[in-house]
């Protein structure tokens, strides 16, 4: 079963995701970002030379963290066509540092415009099998 | 099970509850009042009740659908001096509004050669995801488009002083600070002016298959059988960034009780509060701009399939609405002229005859509410009415509302050619993603005649016109 589910929302997109650890549901929430804006997966497809970029966020939550990850993740695909393909996060109390590899979006790889995750009925939860979480994208 | 009371032909009370500090009308009918999805959205705008300040009543309009925070389709006032803005009351997409352009042209004259405009204007307007346009703002030309607005556009080239006269606010918005949008906002508004976006951004062909008021129709220069050009975009990424910024620095700073974090609000005196009322008109101004840019694409497009020019082709703007918003306005709240902060989010501003923000060659009709439908049915032209100065702020619908969520539009549409149905109902798109065309086929929205028969019962707004698609182009 994937570690993410897309889930009824009237007008946007809803995704449940679940990760053992805030670390995998760091990278399954990038392989999110990249489903959405594509309509594929990122392991799928011939092989690209990727981009390193370090993100770094200082939050108070995980909750927040999480959010704001995703967030960049959705600027940087608008900005410079970049999608996110793997991630590589350091965090530590209060700060991370999440090294992300992107490819370059091709010409109509771009499917979906996701203008942001939001806030509407988000938490993480925690549980004996690890972090689970729903998201709300706006579309 | 929500509490609600029917108090008119299509008007529902919601029942006071905790924490609800104005009481909350619904504008629909019965069918919507025993929907499971309008009752989510309602639950919605009790939620907006809640938020400091608010003024008299809150309200959904008949388009109502779930959101996040506020119920799209919804509008709330707040008191400027103890009030709260919000920026979840805007949404992400600042200043996402509706132009119309008329032409002189009847259906019957570009009969043959609508297929030729579609792709015209599908080839000059970048429609889809991480198209940019052909402008490259610098830093000190974007700073000048988010003071300037439309009327950046046109001292530009892009249309046509007249073209401001008819815009809501007259394209631009005072108080926009650059200083108050982040880099990163910067970033994303620099190659994104007269692109159209995706989603259900569009640009459409129609015509006017219906009027209802000869004088209002001749007043805004409708007649039967005319071609009306009927687009829909906004802000852009650069908007996105910045109602993402606030709700970031708000959280931050907010210690207001709210019962859903997207609704965070900071008072409107608070240095937060002011910021992003700067940086919203920022967005706004934005917005116009780029709406008045492609208003000169579309009018290129015509040009150059019609060979002549669009003076010729009589393509003016009838009228520009915002329907995401937040304006400082004077409303009648318990017989004193009180300065409002109206939300509107997904709902557009329907000022009556007389109001002196409405064109004077409008005024005495009331404001031109352009409310768009889908792709296969139709759209409308109304006008603004007195009444919903009293029963909404002065606002109306936006549009159809969906009614199916994209995941059950998208499987709904599965197997079928949604484009060869909609060739067959005599409307031809062109469409960069196969998959926007099912998220956004017609059965995913309601019947927007329905919508402004129930904003006509409640004397909200009022129909002029009724358009009927025949061309789309679709990011």
């Amino acid at each position: 079963m994937s570690p993410f589910q897309v889930v009824d929302h009237t007008a946007d997109i809803a995704v449940v995701i679940e990760g053992d650890n805030e670390e995998q549901l760091l990278r399954e929430g990038t392989r999110v970002v990249f489903f959405l804006l594509t309509d594929s997966d990122p392991g799928r497809g011939r092989v690209q030379r990727t981009v390193k970029k370090r993100v770094k966020l200082e939050y108070r939550s995980f909750e927040e963290l999480f959010i704001d990850f995703l967030n960049r993740l959705l600027s940087l695909a608008d900005i410079y066509g970049l999608l996110p393909v793997g991630v590589a996060p350091k965090i530590k109390k209060n700060r991370a540092v999440i090294t992300v590899r992107f490819i370059h979006a091709g010409p109509c790889q771009l499917t979906r415009e996701i203008k942001a995750a939001t806030h509407h009925n988000y938490s993480v939860e925690r549980g004996p099998n690890g972090l689970l979480t729903k998201i709300t994208f706006d579309v | 099970m929500m509490g609600m009371k029917k108090i008119g032909r299509s008007l529902y009370e919601i029942s006071m509850e905790k924490g609800m500090r104005v009481p909350a009308y619904a504008f629909i009918d019965d069918t919507m009042a025993e929907s499971g999805e309008t009752l989510q959205a309602l639950e919605q705008i009790k939620n907006v009740a809640w938020l400091p300040g608010v003024q008299q009543f809150v309200a959904a309009m008949p388009d109502v659908h779930y959101g996040y925070g506020f119920p799209i389709g919804g509008v709330c006032a707040t008191d400027t001096r103890d009030g709260v803005i919000s920026p979840g009351g805007v949404g992400y997409d600042i200043n996402c509004g509706v132009r119309a352009i008329r032409t002189m042209l009847c259906a019957k004259d570009i009969d043959k050669r609508v297929w030729d405009l579609v792709t015209e204007l599908y080839r000059r307007v970048p429609a889809g995801v991480g198209l940019k346009g052909s402008i490259r703002l610098s830093a000190r030309e974007e700073r000048r488009v988010v003071e300037n607005g439309a009327g950046w556009a046109v001292a530009h080239g892009f249309g046509e002083d007249e073209d401001l006269l008819f815009c809501e606010d007259g394209g631009r918005l005072d108080g926009a600070d650059y200083a108050d949008v982040s880099e990163t906002a910067r970033e994303r508004g620099r190659e994104q002016l007269g692109t159209l976006g995706a989603g259900n951004h569009f640009i459409e062909l129609s015509y006017v298959s219906d009027i209802f008021d000869d004088d209002t129709a001749s007043l805004y220069g409708l007649f039967k059988g005319q071609i009306i050009v009927l687009f829909h975009t906004g802000s852009r990424g650069f908007g996105y960034q910045i109602c993402d910024d606030y709700l970031k620095m708000m959280r931050k700073e907010s210690r207001l009780e709210l019962p859903d974090p997207q609704l965070v609000s900071v008072f409107i005196g608070h240095h937060l509060g002011k910021r992003y009322m700067s940086a919203m008109r920022a967005a706004a101004n934005y917005a116009w701009a780029n709406r008045q840019i492609i208003t000169s694409l579309v009018r290129e497009g015509f040009e150059r399939v019609l060979k002549t020019s669009y003076r010729r082709l009589g393509m003016s703007v009838v009228y520009d609405v915002s329907h995401n918003i937040a304006r400082l306005e004077y409303h009648e709240v318990e017989q004193e002229r009180k300065l409002l902060c109206v939300h509107r989010k997904g709902a557009t501003r329907a000022f009556g005859p007389g109001h002196q923000d409405v064109p004077e060659m409008y005024r005495s009709a009331g404001q031109p509410v352009l409310i768009p439908g889908d792709m296969g049915r139709a759209s409308y032209i109304m006008k603004g009415t007195e009444g919903s100065m009293k029963k909404s702020f002065g606002t109306a619908c936006h549009g159809a509302g969906r009614l199916l969520s994209r995941r059950k539009a998208t499987k709904v549409a599965e197997s079928r050619d949604i484009k060869g149905e909609l060739e067959k109902l005599g409307v031809l798109v062109m469409s960069r993603s196969r998959r926007t065309l099912k998220e956004e086929m017609p059965e995913a929205y309601k019947d927007v005649s329905r919508i402004v028969d129930i904003v006509e019962q409640n004397d909200l707004a009022r129909k002029v016109a009724k358009l009927v698609p025949i061309g789309v182009v679709k990011g």
